[in-house]
């Protein structure tokens, strides 16, 4: 397969939705913050995201696949609006820790949003970006491998985890320990 | 649920990228599927719809 700028962004991209994650994990881990459903299927709409990018970097990069993308970035974006809806209202309160001022569902909405605006530019520019090749084949080759390991072994880490939130029936409202891990 | 959801998007990823792509394009189909059928049944159920 021949790799040109387009991989380079994708590979970029996946490592931003990855970081993302991982940052949740920081979160969860260092304030003791379990997520709520809400959160969990931002978590979920964030890795579907990653699998178009995914599929991107396995199969070259493909129309269809940044279609799946996109399916995963409206998503996140309609479930983190339809959180911050629900916590602007005057009797209910904010859920989780702040991050630069702003909570985490605020930060998965601009997440998810600017993912969408990068796979509209992706699409518009691709012609030009297929021409630019990439003469470090060896290094994106390894990269990619890499790159998915670490977004099969997060999704794997984030099935774990909720299994250890919410066993396999519904999750709850307000999740204050692991169901499984101290009981 | 939730759980069952995150299983099958992991389900999806392996077998996208161990080559076989078109059956992780239908792991990936279930999930998201299911993924919005529960989040407009968690907009039902939740405090937030009915204020």
């Amino acid at each position: 397969m021949r790799y040109n700028a387009a991989i380079e962004l994708n590979i970029l991209a996946l490592l931003g939705v990855l970081s993302l994650l991982v940052g949740a994990y920081v979160i969860e881990i260092t304030h003791h913050e379990l997520p709520c459903p809400l959160c969990l299927l931002q978590r979920l709409g964030l890795l579907m995201i990653a699998f178009g990018f995914l599929l991107n970097l396995n199969y070259g990069v493909k129309m269809e696949h940044y279609g799946f993308s996109l399916l995963g970035s409206i998503f996140t974006t309609a479930v983190a609006m339809r959180q911050i809806v629900l916590h602007i209202v005057p009797t209910c309160s904010t859920y989780g820790p702040k991050f630069c001022n702003l909570h985490l569902y605020t930060w998965s909405f601009i997440a998810a949003s600017l993912v969408t605006i990068f796979i509209a530019l992706e699409l518009a520019f691709d012609p030009f970006l297929e021409r630019i090749e990439t003469t470090k084949t060896q290094w994106i080759k390894k990269t990619i491998v890499i790159v998915s390991a670490i977004t099969i072994a997060l999704t794997i880490c984030n099935a774990i985890t909720t299994f250890l939130t919410c066993g396999v029936g519904a999750c709850p409202e307000n999740p204050t320990q692991y169901k499984y891990l101290f009981n | 649920m939730m759980t069952l959801l995150f299983i099958l998007l992991a389900c999806a990823m392996v077998t996208a990228v161990s080559g076989y792509k078109r059956l992780g394009i239908a792991f990936f189909s279930v999930t998201v599927l299911s993924a919005v059928f529960y989040f407009f049944n968690l907009m039902e159920t939740s405090v937030g719809i009915q204020l």
